[in-house]
């Protein structure tokens, strides 16, 4: 009796919870995520609060270096290549007297926004894409995934170097229209619009294959037959019943690319065509002092770091989102 | 098979025109041409006229990118703007050897790494020894080429003096310029390792997790239990019968990894002060050099076909269940 009492008591336990307070309860328990996690979230304060833009924007006024100590292009003739731990410059100066840490802190503002904005369009195009592909009938399907496969054999870094070399002329010369409010946009960000641009355009390929292939097999299932049973329109089918339950591996798939779009703006910026100068990125700070390594050898490992922990962290949030909401792919990630 | 790899061939032909013409008009599109210089360097408007029409830059972009195309069944890429006194075809034939020595190099070693670390991790897994792979793993895919690069030439290079910092190819380039590593040159092994070592680690852990995870897969099945059954070898069931088959995921991802390699040396060339063909990527674009740009785009591609074509025929190899009839 106990026994079954017991038991009973067990499984309306397992009720109790839903599939997604389930899904937090792994990652809660996923201790590198938690830390992946920890890290990401005071990346995203650092790069909100480094200086007081927001609250600058709200009052008008010019906005003042609030977390970091310096503002990221103040030059100091007097006092280049310090070592760390100079009073005033405790990560030291660069070769314009610029303070390294301040310029470090101020690059999580690119990397953050580019790692947000590109998984964001892309994660918008390849859904939209990969649905309509796979509601689509047959014929059209094919078509648009013969697209999809037709680019999948393209250099993509190629094109993403002749975009934003593209965008840098076009931006360099000055337009006129719709590409002049482009740049326009482009130069109040330092030079980062271009590159959400560039990188959210050519990385949909992916999701575009993973919501295809989820919306097939969801469109299977039971609930879609009884929703069209019932006279749901093609379009409520889409937002209420398929969307809602492909879209947590496509978020977890996004998630593990962040990495990757974080690393594509540094290497960009590295080879002298990511942000525009004196914006810090971290790859363009590599970049500016990895010739002088053998003298001011904090010069390139202080960005280096900050860059290493920062994919660090998303690669361990990522594989904690991907175990607790989809424990069958455990340990499948593929670079 | 046969008619596999033919009809493969034949649709990478389309493939090759789209990225070509792709290419050609993306980088036509970009605002400037190769000879407008700017300050002290400007030519005179008739001077530059001329020269643009010595390399048929008046002609509208069809006409060009039909003869770029018709050179280029030719094998004839055209000249370079920038290096005159050297063809796009020289450039090419001496810096793309180079960077494929790397690349290969590096995919060697991210193979002979990333293979053992995850059928180890897999053999034993949930225990120290596998936490500890999965999080070296993690911690490889994570490091930057650009940020392990100075990293290992402070420790090895400036700090220990084990290896060279650069120099790459002082002293046997010239005897060696084939597509394959000088490996019984031990010049060669202290200028290439921290490159190499550099440009892999990164795909050495990737395919470290690709590994483990498809190992892991692959253990549970049937026919593994009948080879235990049969009283085999536990060493001899995992690496004949388990990792053969758990390597199909692995050969899927080499395709694009090899080029993805080759494309990444970028970075490393230019830390390494490598002359290879990254660096000549790179300055073309932003000189209008269009030749090179093509001619580099074309490498690029093939190379990124060709890797694809190998691992669709070595699925066949792996798995004998694969058939392309």
């Amino acid at each position: 009796m106990r026994l079954r009492k017991a038991r009973f008591k067990q499984e309306r336990g397992d009720v109790g919870r839903s599939p997604l307070r389930e899904a937090f309860h792994r990652l809660f328990k996923h201790r590198a995520a938690v830390i992946g996690g920890i890290y990401v979230i005071l990346l995203i304060l650092v790069a909100l609060f480094v200086d007081t833009t927001i609250f600058a924007k709200i009052i008008g006024r010019e906005p003042r270096p609030l977390i970091a100590p310096k503002h990221y292009a103040e030059v100091s003739f007097f006092e280049r290549d310090l070592p760390p731990g100079t009073p005033g410059y405790p990560l030291g100066s660069d070769y314009l007297g610029r303070d390294i840490l301040s310029r470090t802190l101020y690059g999580t503002r690119v990397s953050l926004s580019v790692a947000v904005v590109a998984a964001t369009v892309s994660l918008v195009i390849g859904l939209t894409y990969g649905v309509i592909s796979g509601f689509s009938p047959t014929g059209v399907d094919n078509v648009m995934m013969r697209f999809v496969d037709f680019l999948y054999g393209f250099p993509l870094l190629i094109f993403i170097i002749l975009l934003q070399a593209y965008f840098k002329a076009v931006s360099r010369q000055g337009a006129t229209g719709f590409i002049g409010v482009m740049v326009n946009i482009d130069k109040a960000l330092g030079g980062m619009f271009f590159l959400f641009v560039a990188l959210g355009i050519l990385n949909w390929i992916g999701m575009a294959r993973l919501a295809r292939g989820q919306t097939l097999s969801v469109k299977q299932k039971e609930y879609i037959e009884a929703a069209r049973a019932v006279g749901a329109s093609n379009l409520r089918i889409v937002f209420r019943h398929v969307l809602p339950n492909i879209i947590g591996p496509c978020i977890v798939a996004e998630t593990l690319a962040i990495p990757g779009y974080i690393l594509t703006e540094a290497f960009l910026s590295f080879i002298g065509l990511g942000v525009t100068p004196p914006t810090p990125s971290w790859g363009l700070m590599i970049s500016e002092t990895y010739q002088g390594l053998r003298t001011y050898p904090w010069e390139t490992l202080v960005p280096g770091a900050a860059l290493a922990t920062t994919t660090l962290a998303f690669n361990f949030l990522g594989d904690g989102l991907r175990d607790a909401f989809d424990p069958r792919l455990r340990g499948t990630y593929t670079k | 098979m046969v008619q596999y790899i033919v009809r493969r061939l034949l649709w990478t032909i389309p493939v090759l025109l789209a990225i070509m013409t792709a290419t050609f008009i993306l980088a036509h599109a970009i605002p400037g041409g190769p000879f407008d210089f700017r300050g002290e360097k400007q030519l005179p408007e008739s001077i530059r006229k001329n020269l643009e029409r010595k390399y048929q830059l008046d002609k509208p972009v069809y006409v060009q990118l039909g003869k770029w195309i018709w050179d280029a069944l030719r094998l004839d890429l055209g000249p370079s703007y920038t290096t005159r006194a050297q063809t796009v075809n020289d450039i090419l034939k001496r810096t793309f050897p180079i960077s494929f020595q790397l690349g290969l190099l590096a995919l060697l070693l991210a193979l002979c790494i990333g293979i053992p670390m995850g059928t180890i991790a897999a053999v034993k897994q949930n225990t120290v020894v596998d936490y500890g792979a999965t999080f070296v793993a993690i911690l490889g895919v994570s490091i930057p080429n650009m940020v392990l690069g100075p990293l290992l030439i402070w420790i090895f290079a400036l700090k220990l003096g084990w290896f060279p910092a650069a120099r790459w190819g002082t002293d046997y380039t010239q005897l060696h310029l084939g597509f394959f590593p000088p490996i019984t040159s031990a010049k060669f092994w202290l200028h290439a390792i921290l490159p190499a070592f550099t440009l892999g680690t990164a795909y050495s852990a990737s395919i470290a997790r690709l590994t483990r995870a498809s190992l892991l897969q692959v253990i549970r099945e049937d026919y593994i239990r009948t080879a235990y059954a049969k009283g085999l070898h536990s060493r001899r069931v995992i690496i004949l019968h388990g990792l053969r088959n758990s390597l199909i995921p692995v050969a899927t991802v080499l395709g694009p990894m090899f080029a993805a390699v080759v494309t990444g040396s970028m970075v490393v060339e230019q830390i390494f002060g490598i002359p290879g063909m990254g660096k000549y990527f790179v300055t073309s674009v932003t000189n209008r050099d269009y030749p090179l740009v093509m001619g580099a785009t074309l490498m690029y591609s093939l190379l990124l076909v060709f890797a694809n074509l190998l691992v669709d025929i070595s699925y066949a190899w792996l798995d004998p269940r694969i058939r392309y009839d």
